[in-house]
């Protein structure tokens, strides 16, 4: 088994969005990660706070921000477990982001061979 | 994740949740800022969500979201205040709240429980011709949608 991550992207409820249209999208949010629980596959998830601070090279330059594009920008992520990249990538296609807009980005996490 | 965990999220639990957070809020912020009082419950329904649906829900998820409702609320205090030394027209709430300790009593079941009756006198003043009643009511009240 390996570990991925998912990176959320985007796909932030829009207000003003109906309190039943949430509990909807609530729900299917929670079948899924109960889904990937069950099955073993979930690791950790953590949601992120929108805006932060950016520091570039080469003088550590620091600006508010990432302000790019609201669906461009990280809203959490998901460390999951799957064989491949292409069982991950299947695991990420019933993720209910993309009923909203967003997208999600499916990573390897390296590691280190002995 | 306990059965009882999972029982507090169904149903209508976005819906009733807003109801009480307008009904608590109309308290803490007058009748008079009703608009506001929606801004602050859609944007404590909405930061519940977008963190929930990543973290899973929390052990208590209404006590958590009154959390939420609490704290935008006093940020909302807190600019207002400052905006006040600028503009003294805007008093509007002042006689009601203002603290923490006091907002937070609010949020007290009992508390809760005569807000919303507050706001059910409120819904149906005699004055409301009949369709508003009954709109506002739907709305503040049982946190159903306008559309």
């Amino acid at each position: 088994m390996n570990d991925f991550m998912f990176l959320f992207r985007g796909g932030r409820t829009e207000a003003p969005a109906s309190p039943e249209a949430m509990q909807t999208q609530m729900q299917k949010w929670r079948a899924w990660m109960q889904k990937l629980r069950e099955q073993g596959k979930y690791i950790s998830g953590e949601p992120l706070e929108s805006g932060g601070k950016v520091l570039r090279s080469p003088n550590k330059v620091i600006t508010d921000g990432p302000f790019a594009e609201g669906k461009e920008v990280v809203g959490g992520f998901f460390l999951v477990r799957a064989e491949t990249l292409e069982q991950a990538t299947d695991m990420a296609k019933e993720c209910p982001i993309f009923e909203t807009g967003g997208s999600v980005e499916v990573r390897k996490v390296q590691v280190m061979n002995p | 994740m306990s059965d009882a965990h999972i029982h507090d999220l169904v149903d209508h639990f976005f819906r009733h949740q807003s109801a009480k957070l307008a009904a608590v809020l109309t308290r803490v912020f007058g009748l008079q800022n009703l608009e506001l009082v929606e801004d602050v419950v859609q944007s404590a329904l909405v930061e519940a969500l977008e963190v929930w649906k990543i973290r899973g829900v929390p052990e208590n998820p209404a006590a958590w979201m009154y959390r939420v409702a609490r704290n935008k609320a006093l940020d909302v205090i807190r600019r207002q205040q400052v905006a006040d030394r600028f503009g003294p027209e805007w008093v509007l709430w002042r006689e009601t709240t203002s603290g923490p300790a006091q907002i937070d009593r609010l949020f007290l079941a009992n508390e809760i429980a005569d807000s919303q009756l507050r706001m059910i006198f409120a819904c149906c003043h005699p004055q409301l011709p009949e369709e508003s009643q009954i709109s506002l009511a739907l709305k503040t009240l049982c946190g159903f949608s306008t559309a």
